[in-house]
């Protein structure tokens, strides 16, 4: 794969954007829109796989407590029950990896072309509302927006941290005992860190768009709400609810102490 | 939790007999404890992007299990072809 092609592809892709619609910001949004418009048909089918993967948990639990032990039986009752609900299997990891390098790439273009004020004798218009696409954002309005559109985004996906309980505790030896307990140490320690992640990237990520153009940073929150958008009407809000009820009953203690 | 993490992490493998296995297996288990949910959240905030494994149990545990049984290469080995066959 010959990524500088693809570069310059998407460049002047970008660059035609720009002719038609005569603004640095409108073309970003226009090819934030077209792109994740053509990734689609590739995210949808996971996405909805994994929807319903997660509204069977409680039966692929069952499954486990059943054929615990025999690894080929519950292999197959999985497939059973994959088949009964029509989910299709997950794309393999290869894929997936291909996509993300995509996404990296799509990335990087964007920003070698914010940096720029001509391309190829092209003199590109970087105002837009308030803003110099070239320079950060004064007013820390697009960083704030990029951190928070970004929380609910990760709201909405990933539940929190759940401890996958995947060892079956039924070892006979201490040392398969020891290996398991530390199996689960691992899973433990991941979900904790992936639950502060999820709080402490956003403000990372804010405090990265302060220094970055400030056109970087619309992309952010361009594919960021399209991603919120697309989520909803696979998955509905997830947790943010659950997060907007524990905040609000937490202020509501407050006032009730006071 | 954190604390038994640390001092699983530096005992490592008690029961591995090389250096090598245990400097494997402690990698691996880095990367699922810090790099792993790290990545997860990274590639959901910025891309969007919700990677999932269809694999019970996972490439990197699968690798350990097989490191433990057969030594560092051949579980290594072995892990690398279940990863590159996934797709």
């Amino acid at each position: 794969m010959n990524l500088s092609l693809i570069n310059n592809i998407l460049m002047e892709f970008l660059v035609q954007l720009h002719q038609i619609t005569g603004n640095l910001g409108l073309s970003i949004l226009a090819f934030t829109l077209v792109v994740r418009l053509l990734l689609v048909p590739l995210s949808l089918p996971g996405m909805k796989s994994q929807k319903k993967l997660r509204d069977l948990q409680p039966e692929l639990n069952k499954l486990k407590a059943i054929h615990g032990k025999d690894k080929k039986a519950l292999q197959l009752a999985q497939m059973e029950l994959y088949k009964k609900h029509n989910i299709n299997p997950l794309s393999g990891c290869l894929p997936q990896v291909v996509q993300i390098v995509l996404l990296i790439v799509l990335y990087q273009v964007l920003v070698a072309f914010v940096s720029k004020t001509e391309f190829n004798g092209v003199a590109l218009n970087p105002h837009f509302f308030w803003l110099n696409l070239t320079q950060p954002d004064k007013f820390f309005i697009l960083p704030v927006l990029a951190g928070i559109t970004q929380l609910i985004l990760s709201l909405m996906i990933l539940p929190g941290a759940e401890t996958p309980n995947l060892i079956p505790d039924d070892a006979k030896s201490k040392k398969l005992k020891e290996e398991n307990k530390k199996e689960e140490d691992t899973a433990e320690m991941a979900a904790a860190m992936q639950k502060q992640m999820l709080f402490i990237m956003p403000i990372m990520t804010a405090f990265i768009a302060v220094r970055f153009p400030s056109g970087v940073a619309l992309y952010w929150v361009a594919s960021t709400v399209f991603s919120i958008i697309q989520q909803y009407f696979m998955t509905g809000w997830g947790g943010v609810t659950l997060y907007l009820k524990r905040t609000l009953n937490f202020f509501q203690m407050k006032s009730f102490t006071k | 939790m954190k604390r038994r993490f640390a001092i699983n992490f530096l005992r490592a493998e008690s029961s591995s007999p090389t250096l090598l296995a245990r400097a494997s297996i402690g990698s691996i288990q880095l990367y699922q404890a810090l790099l792993r949910p790290f990545l997860t959240v990274w590639l959901v905030q910025n891309f969007g992007f919700v990677s999932q494994c269809k694999q019970n149990p996972t490439c990197s545990q699968y690798t350990i299990h097989q490191i433990r049984k057969h030594g560092t290469i051949t579980g290594l080995k072995k892990g690398l072809i279940r990863f590159w066959n996934c797709r």
